[in-house]
């Protein structure tokens, strides 16, 4: 059947697949598209598009963050513990800069001490989560007064209008991060490295200076996505990131940015990460049994990428 | 030639090796007793907790504590590294909460054929041979959360179980308990989800069954991440204080809180830091000839509420703040 | 990230070692700072320097090393494979459900069988398809997770008779002659590894295509079928893993690979100073690395330092690592 217009299935197989997704899950169970749902998974959307964006940052640089995790986790515990000092806007700044500090030091760690990016993230990955635990030694940290709990609340819980905080802020920085990958040198250099390091470099141009962003950047979205994750749990957890980095991963890569760097970004990473979030939403509200789940979801993942290469090889 | 060089290195070692093991090997003999600890998931508050059990009362009664964290319950492998080796290298005694309860009974059995004193604390290890342990109640647990829920229900009502991770033995327990005792009730329908033990599951899991099922009455939780999770998503429901009523296991500064406010209707309470003390104190008994196995030593479980909840005695639960390990 | 030459001639200036010593300590470097952490540690660490703690940690180690031996061909060759924990844990259940049943090695065979076989589809949509492999193996990382919760519902397989079983539990904890026989079944395969990257064919095909794909293609390398090897050996090497678990524990434990199996695989042959590119590195290194890691451990855990600051121990050696390592990424 040749249709009047030539879709390039490449860009729009994995969104024509998404929707399609979201009629059989409605059609499983009508519950699925309630709003209260579609806002719930938006706000969860919100945060792993944040720590999606902040691999895809690395990963476009012909990197990799695998410490991302980690930073999670850390800055759930240190935004908490700012909060018993600070309060709760100062003490929420001082977690996020945290995170953002160990992704400066994986820059570092990769630009300046020529360390590849698996290992030094690697060795942060032990490092931090080493680090956070034994300062807190695996307690929860939950004792929030009552003022700090509301205001830190509502970064993660809040809505304004029908619209959650979390998803609000993600616009915002998703429409920050598009335009300074699209039109500020900064991104372009990104792009330029992913495809291409020594010729970049023989054109003098500062890599050192970009890689430290890239994975200050990458940790920084993390903290970000931990922090309002935090605020909507009200409470910080050593080990809150343990589960997010395969998503962030798979987030990243699912949405179609390449792990050899140069291709990919903002749309990518959202893609990526809605699919995933609409995806494991629908499946706990169609009463797939936990087992089933994961299965499914590895069989999506393979097939909605195969999917947009197999269209683009025929 | 490099070949040569690194074979030639790993000789040397193995040989060195050889020679420190006739003569480094004498353990000195000495007065004080030496017990090692392990726990499969150190970072979970509960260990940390029963860390300080472990601790303090290893220091009152003057025993050499070594303390052995497998990192998570899937590192079974780990955990029997850990435990090979303090049978080559030689301790006094042992104190085991298992990663996986059947996985580790070879390693247990050999434990237990070498005469070492062991004593099973909390995560059972499913050997046969005469064991000295200390256990939960896992099915009484279970059974108590559904009580309470069934009774506040008057036996109507769909409820939502989080047993926690699947593979542990403990968490299969309390689940069998839950529902054992609630299918008695035909109007009680429950359902079951299996999901790590964090705050962000629990939510998420909460948050997608009650959009399945909008006419959710209750959520029973195993552990405090879970309940926390499960109350955050239910206070954003827009249910009132409860309309859905929440059951968790162990209290922590913030369940606390969310019971005195209401969100949270009972908790399974356990004195695990006593529970600890008791261990340390079981293995010291069994390494001095005083207690031999077998032995089952069955701690107490009891339903705290808000209305109990200053009344109960804390000293079996609770660690003092300064102690941050 | 290939660190370009300048960096390299740069440290050449700031420490102001001759280049054939820094070429030196690129190639042997792994080898001699463990050599160094063995030393320190022997002279530091009570217990740590006898034949029992050695072969304690060797064995334990034995266990992961035949996931590392299918990582080192998936890296080598380009790729990386992250499936390797689910695959070992369903190999795990699989051969602990026919252990349950009384054949024990029919379960062995089923261990194997089952992971190669996902190996194998890995491979097939790689190499068929061409798609990425780390979206591929994440795919069938959850796949073969759920899979292996799925069949009994997140419950351990149990049934395992002890009695009957008794040979197939000496797979994983006989010893012959004192030297458990993982050990020597690791040291064997680590043989059969090397020769077949050193010494045939498929070996060098491996190298030519982590070196550059598409000239490998251009000299007539197959992809596909190359792949497909790769991915096979790759998951057969999880079976193995996986089915001496279970005659470890004589149980079927459905997330057993779930914890360090991966980060383990992938650390190994990374710290070991294989190019996580492809192209270039040997087993031997692969087998350094995990040693260094395990070791490191062993050495903090006889220490009684907790294992959260051992965490960031290991990190920092890692790190350390590499830095003065570097010269070996050209």
């Amino acid at each position: 059947m040749k249709l009047p217009v030539r879709i390039d299935w490449s860009k729009f197989g994995l969104p024509a697949a998404f929707f399609v997704m979201l009629i059989i899950f409605t059609v499983i169970n009508p519950a699925f598209f309630s709003a209260r749902n579609m806002i719930q998974t938006t706000r969860q959307g919100a945060i792993l598009f944040l720590i999606v964006s902040g691999q895809t940052f690395a990963l476009l640089a012909r990197g990799i963050d695998l410490s991302q995790g980690s930073v999670m986790s850390l800055v759930s515990i240190a935004t908490i513990s700012s909060i018993y000092v600070l309060g709760a806007y100062a003490g929420s700044i001082a977690g996020i800069l945290f995170g953002a500090m160990c992704g400066f030091i994986n820059g570092v760690l990769i630009a300046f001490l020529g360390i590849p990016p698996i290992l030094a993230t690697l060795g942060m990955l032990f490092v931090v989560s080493g680090v956070e635990l034994v300062y807190t030694g695996g307690v929860t940290l939950t004792n929030l007064s009552d003022i700090d709990q509301g205001r830190l609340f509502w970064f993660g819980g809040g809505m304004i209008g029908p619209v959650p905080v979390p998803v609000i802020f993600a616009i915002i920085i998703g429409f920050l991060l598009y335009y300074i990958l699209k039109y500020t040198l900064f991104g372009r250099r990104i792009y330029l490295i992913g495809t291409n390091a020594d010729a970049s470099s023989l054109a003098g141009l500062p890599i050192k200076r970009v890689i430290v962003l890239v994975y200050t950047v990458s940790a920084l979205l993390a903290s970000l996505g931990a922090f309002f994750l935090t605020a909507r749990l009200s409470m910080g957890f050593p080990q809150l990131g343990e589960a997010w980095l395969v998503l962030a991963i798979g987030g990243a890569v699912l949405g179609g940015t390449s792990v050899f760097g140069g291709k990919g970004g903002v749309w990518e990473a959202l893609l990526g990460s809605l699919v995933i979030v609409f995806l494991d939403n629908g499946l706990i509200v169609s009463g797939v049994s936990t087992f089933a789940r994961e299965a499914i979801i590895g069989v999506v993942i393979i097939v909605a990428c195969l999917g947009s290469v197999i269209k683009k090889r025929v | 030639m490099k070949k040569k060089t690194a074979f030639l290195a790993g000789v040397l070692v193995i040989c060195f090796a050889l020679v420190f093991s006739l003569i480094g090997n004498t353990q000195v003999s000495a007065k004080q007793l030496e017990i090692a600890v392990l726990v499969p998931n150190g970072v979970d508050p509960y260990f940390t907790a029963k860390r300080y059990g472990y601790e303090t009362e290893c220091e009152k009664l003057g025993v050499k504590m070594l303390f052995y964290d497998a990192g998570g319950y899937a590192n079974v492998n780990k955990q029997i590294g850990q435990l090979e080796d303090l049978m080559q290298r030689g301790i006094d005694g042992i104190i085991l909460g298992a990663t996986s309860a059947k996985g580790t009974v070879p390693v247990v059995d050999k434990i237990i054929s070498k005469r070492i004193p062991l004593v099973i604390d909390n995560l059972d290890s499913f050997t046969k041979k005469p064991v000295l342990r200390i256990m939960k109640n896992g099915v009484l647990v279970g059974q108590l959360r559904a009580v309470y829920i069934v009774e506040h229900l008057k036996g109507k009502g769909t409820v939502l179980v989080l047993p926690g991770p699947s593979a542990v033995s403990l968490c299969q327990d309390e689940h069998r308990g839950f529902v054992t005792y609630a299918k008695h009730f035909p109007g009680i329908k429950v359902i079951t989800e299996w999901t790590p033990s964090s705050p962000d599951a629990g939510m998420k899991t909460v948050e997608g069954i009650l959009q399945a099922h909008p006419d959710l009455k209750a959520v029973a939780c195993f552990s405090p991440p879970l309940t926390v999770g499960a109350v955050r998503a239910v206070q954003a429901s827009g249910a009132r204080k409860g309309d859905i009523i929440v059951v968790g296991q162990m209290l922590d500064a913030g369940m606390e809180t969310l019971m005195r406010k209401g969100w949270l209707q009972a908790t399974v309470m356990c004195d695990h830091i006593e529970m600890a003390r008791e261990a340390v104190r079981m293995l010291v008994k069994e390494i001095k000839g005083e207690l031999k196995p077998p032995l089952y030593h069955q701690i107490d479980h009891y339903l705290i509420t808000k209305d109990t909840l200053d009344r109960f005695d804390r000293k079996g639960s609770t660690y003092p703040k300064e102690w941050r390990k | 990230m290939r660190v370009n030459s300048d960096s390299t001639l740069a440290l050449q200036r700031k420490t102001g070692l001759p280049f054939e010593l820094r070429a030196y300590w690129g190639r042997y470097g792994t080898y001699v700072a463990f050599l160094v952490i063995l030393a320190i540690a022997s002279i530091v660490v009570p217990h740590f320097l006898s034949i029992d703690n050695f072969l304690n940690v060797l064995t334990t180690m034995s266990f992961v090393l035949f996931v590392t031996y299918g990582q080192t061909l998936v890296i080598l060759s380009g790729g990386m494979d992250l499936s390797h924990g689910s695959l070992v844990s369903l190999a795990c259940m699989a051969s602990a459900a026919l252990a349950a049943i009384g054949h024990p090695w029919l379960g062995l065979a089923a261990g194997l069988g089952v992971a190669s076989f996902c190996g194998l589809i890995s491979g097939s949509i790689i190499g068929i398809t061409r798609l990425n492999p780390i979206i591929t193996t994440l795919g069938m990382l959850y796949l073969a997770g759920g899979l292996a919760l799925y069949f009994t519902n997140g419950k351990s397989i149990t049934g395992i008779d002890a009695s009957k079983v008794q040979d197939f539990h000496f797979l994983a904890e006989g010893r012959i002659l004192h030297v458990p026989f993982v050990v020597i079944l690791g040291l064997v395969f680590f043989f059969l590894t090397h020769f077949l990257l050193r010494h045939t064919r498929f070996g060098s095909r491996i190298y030519a295509l982590g070196g550059n794909e598409e000239a490998a293609e251009i000299a007539g390398i197959n992809y596909a079928r190359m792949k497909i090897l790769i991915f096979t050996l790759s998951g057969l090497s999880c079976g193995i893993s996986g089915s001496l678990l279970a005659a470890r524990m004589l149980t079927g434990e459905p997330r057993v690979g779930a914890g360090t199996f991966l980060l383990e695989s992938i650390g190994a042959v990374v710290v070991g100073g294989n190019d996580i590119f492809g192209g270039t590195g040997n087993v031997g290194r692969t087998v350094i690395g995990l040693m260094i890691l395990h070791f490191l451990t062993n050495a903090l855990d006889l220490m009684g330092i907790s294992t959260f600051t051992q965490q960031v121990v290991v990190g920092v050696v890692v790190l350390l690592f590499c830095y003065l390592g570097l010269a070996r990424n050209k």
